[in-house]
């Protein structure tokens, strides 16, 4: 029976016609990854803080909780296929080199006076990271992209007066791109020198500013209702660019770049039931507003005479995307104090298949967790979680860029945090 | 009770998919065939010159390589695993001329010249022969590895280092390594070199001659046969439609250095005190240089000497241009037969039957180069996206005006395509010149 359980899933997986998003990082606690994000609606945890702010009310004393999530993708690029035209193609197989990110995450709160509750929390929303080797065949659409960002957010939480017609909470936070920074690379083929790889490398110039809202409503004890909104956040970064040997007359050594990154909006809503005293249960559908990501500009501090223009510009086109999230809790297993979590997700990508490529080669995808919980003492928890992400196989046969092929991944992120209360 | 069970379950369940989920790495429901017809593409290899090797700007190296026609076509046949190059860095061997990466490209002050700098090879410990096994300066007998009358194959080969970069160890001719790769399908491009050392020596040096051309293509057919192969053969272009030999004459034309006085039907210098007859060492002796005689890409240091004052000008028979700096002509009023160019074009005509006619007994197909440079030739270029490419160095040749530049190679990949297709009713498709990067040699 086992056996069989596991062999449906498997399949259902590895045949599941897929969609996912961007670079958004929505694990931003370790409990939350137990139940994939399904969480603003439960909201019991001060990671509430990320995932619907209203939840903060309620939550007394003083709490203070961190963790990390290591993030292990693998992608593999199989062509180019033919169609690539001026690629030299090959039924090759290529890795992406392999890289592990830890995101880390922190949260404290404290109670003011009955029902109103003020927080912090540090977490990093978004974050991409790929590599690929610099002779690779797709070196001169991408060989090095990373984006990092780490968001502060002072947050208040304030339980509304009984209308009689259940709890009603608000919450609203201040969020704060405080540190950020963007690399990419690739080569340029049109000279034949040495080093042929442009890179840019940039900081954030100074912090973005954005918003989050939130609404926690229990018309039940049984049934809560969660509505988070989060602004998008502008973000600034400059930096050097880099031209290697490419010819100083069209590429000025020493030149200024820089980019703007539209961090975007997304809007949650979710459903929290208490099955039984010991297990709830939620759904949450996650919007994201990615079609602000429509093209990604790097502006230069001078005019590139190799661009004519003090501007390269590159078509995104991302469009909008969501998510469904299921995830469950279940209390006391076993023994007081250990609490088990599962989920699973549907991420549907906000790329089109024409702006594909290897710098972001995002796919729909199913996420999978499991997670644990145990309280070694009143004032201490552990908790622990894994999430597995398996990418549809994306198959490219209409880049813009004119790079085709196969590209496959999946992803590993176990994360384990400590959740304090005094 | 009955939750904490189903919930245990659910948590196993998932652990085992997730290990399972962790070695099914790749999806594999993705077919890379390509509609190869009645050919097969699963291993191919290409014999040839420095026209194969991806040689360009008088130097192998990795980005040119990378573009090579061979190289281009392989990526065409999807069903290609491996098609491996003895790729040498940037850049490269072979003293490659580059631009001043400092000037813009497009400055007329920006001419090329070679740099002092050498690449390495990047995969010579490759274990088995490279599927291109293209040799720069590689003639026809040295395919099999024959002797010729006064340069044994040992010591073309112990003179010429890309022998050791590309063969290596691993068989001492091209076609001992052909046999080991066991190849499906052959390009196969040699002949060129056989008539080219007589072309850019303005006819100093010897050529092959054609009988003996003939009995070695066959002998070389001979053994593509034994691999059992499908193959594609390629013929020599026109000599004067690369840039080595046409592009000088017209460059000083267009400067005003030089001009054709169409009255006399003579070429003459420019100078301060008027314009004069240009002599020309023949092997009959020195003439006047007339519309059929090609100043050689070889002869700009000449001219340039000459300009600065530092030579005498070719006005008297006496200080006639060298006969090694030009290819001439035949003399038409009154006709004269016999010239350098004529022989050279009757020895590229009898290569060319013996080529066309070793593809139609074996049913290879046959890339007529010799035809599609002369319709780019009569075009005056080729356009490729929103503008027109002409056939002369920095376009569709590289600087050294021999060796076909990316987006030549581009073409000449086009062409075996389109042959491939006719011959074995496959189904390969084209390339977009356009997104070819120009991958000019620059230094700093």
């Amino acid at each position: 029976m086992r056996k069989l359980i596991a062999t449906i899933g498997l399949v259902f997986v590895c045949s599941a016609s897929a969609y996912s998003s961007g670079f958004s990082i929505y694990e931003a606690s370790v409990r939350a990854n137990g139940m994939l994000g399904a969480f603003s609606a439960y909201a019991d945890h001060i990671s509430t803080i990320y995932y619907n702010p209203a939840g903060l009310s309620g939550l007394d004393g003083i709490r203070v909780s961190a963790g990390g999530t290591i993030i292990a993708p693998r992608t593999t690029f199989r062509g180019p296929f033919a169609s690539s035209s001026a690629y030299p193609g090959s039924d090759k197989r290529y890795e992406m080199d392999e890289q592990n990110f830890f995101v880390p995450n922190f949260y404290a709160s404290y109670e003011i006076e009955d029902g109103l509750t003020a927080g912090i929390g540090v977490y990093a929303p978004f974050g991409l990271g790929t590599r690929w080797d610099a002779n690779w065949v797709g070196r001169t659409e991408a060989i090095e992209t990373s984006i990092e960002t780490i968001f502060v957010q002072p947050t208040i939480g304030y339980q509304l007066p009984d209308f009689g017609i259940g709890d009603v909470k608000i919450g609203a936070g201040l969020v704060i791109a405080a540190y950020g920074n963007v690399k990419l690379s690739r080569a340029v083929e049109d000279f034949a020198v040495e080093d042929d790889i442009f890179s840019l490398d940039g900081e954030l110039d100074k912090p973005g500013i954005g918003y989050n809202v939130g609404l926690l409503y229990e018309p039940t004890d049984m049934v809560r209702l969660g509505f988070t909104y989060r602004s998008k956040v502008e973000t600034e970064f400059s930096g050097d660019a880099d031209f290697g040997d490419l010819p100083t007359a069209l590429f000025p050594s020493g030149a200024g770049g820089g980019t703007t990154l539209e961090l975007p909006a997304n809007w949650v809503a979710a459903v929290n039931v208490q099955a039984t005293e010991n297990l709830s249960l939620e759904a949450d559908y996650v919007w994201w507003g990615w079609s602000s990501y429509d093209e990604l500009v790097i502006e230069f501090d001078e005019t590139i005479p190799a661009f004519g223009s003090d501007r390269l510009a590159n078509e995104r086109g991302y469009d909008n995307s969501w998510q469904i999230r299921v995830g469950g809790e279940y209390t006391d297993a076993w023994t007081q104090g250990l609490s088990l979590r599962a989920g699973i997700a549907f991420d549907r990508s906000p790329l089109p298949t024409e702006h594909m490529d290897p710098t972001l080669p995002d796919a729909d995808r199913w996420l999978f967790s499991g997670g644990v919980s145990y309280e070694l003492t009143d004032y201490l928890a552990v908790d622990a979680s894994y999430i597995f992400i398996r990418s549809e196989e994306r198959i490219n046969r209409e880049s813009v860029n004119g790079f085709h092929g196969v590209y496959n991944t999946h992803a590993n992120l176990p994360s384990l945090g400590v959740t304090m209360k005094f | 009770m009955k939750f904490r069970k189903l919930l245990a379950h659910f948590i196993l369940t998932l652990l085992i998919a997730s290990v399972s989920l962790y070695s099914c790495k790749d999806f594999n429901d993705v077919s890379f065939e390509s509609d190869s017809g009645e050919a097969d593409f699963s291993t191919v290899a290409a014999v040839g010159n420095s026209l194969t090797a991806g040689f360009q700007s008088s130097a192998l190296f990795e980005t040119a390589q990378r573009y090579s026609y061979p190289s281009l076509v392989a990526g065409q046949m999807e069903s290609v695993q491996e098609f491996e190059q003895p790729l040498i860095s940037n850049p490269g061997i072979g003293g490659r001329l580059e631009l001043d990466g400092s000037i813009p490209p497009a400055d007329p002050a920006n001419s090329p010249t070679p740099t002092e700098e050498e690449g390495q090879p990047l995969n010579a410990d490759l274990d088995r022969p490279y599927n291109n096994l293209g040799i720069p300066n590689a003639i026809l007998a040295d395919f099999l590895g024959q002797d010729l009358p006064g340069a044994p194959y040992s010591d073309r080969r112990q003179s010429n280092p890309f022998f050791d970069i590309v063969l290596r160890d691993l068989g001492n001719t091209q076609a001992e390594q052909l046999q080991v790769l066991e190849p499906t399908f052959v390009m196969f491009w040699l002949g060129n070199n056989d008539i080219l050392g007589y072309v850019t020596s303005g006819g100093t040096r010897p050529y092959l001659p054609p009988q003996e051309f003939q009995s070695l293509y066959q002998a070389a057919i001979q053994a593509i046969v034994q691999t059992e192969a499908d193959a594609v053969l390629y013929n020599i272009p026109d000599v004067t439609s690369i840039p080595y030999v046409f592009f000088l004459r017209a460059q000083l034309e267009q400067q005003g250095a030089i001009t054709y006085d169409e009255t006399t039907r003579m070429y003459q210098l420019a100078t301060a005190e008027g314009n004069f007859p240009i002599y020309i060492e023949t092997a009959s002796g020195p003439r006047v240089m007339r519309q059929n005689d090609f100043l050689l890409l070889s002869a700009a240091g000449y001219f340039a000497r000459i300009q600065a004052g530092e030579a005498p000008p070719p006005v008297t028979p006496g200080d006639a241009i060298p006969d090694s700096l030009v290819l001439d002509g035949p003399v038409t009023s009154p006709p004269t037969g016999e010239s350098e160019l004529a022989r050279a074009n009757g020895v590229v005509q009898e290569y060319n039957n013996a080529i066309a006619s070793a593809a139609s007994d074996h049913g290879y197909a046959l890339v007529d180069i010799h035809a599609a440079y002369g319709q780019i030739i009569e075009d005056g270029g080729v356009s490729i996206g929103e503008e027109t490419m002409r056939p002369v160095p920095g376009e569709l040749f590289s600087f050294d005006g021999v060796h076909p530049s990316n987006q030549g190679h581009g073409i000449i990949a086009n062409l075996t395509i389109e042959a491939i297709n006719n011959a074995y009713d496959a189904g390969l498709t084209d390339i977009d010149l356009s997104s070819i990067p120009r991958g000019i040699p620059t230094g700093n």
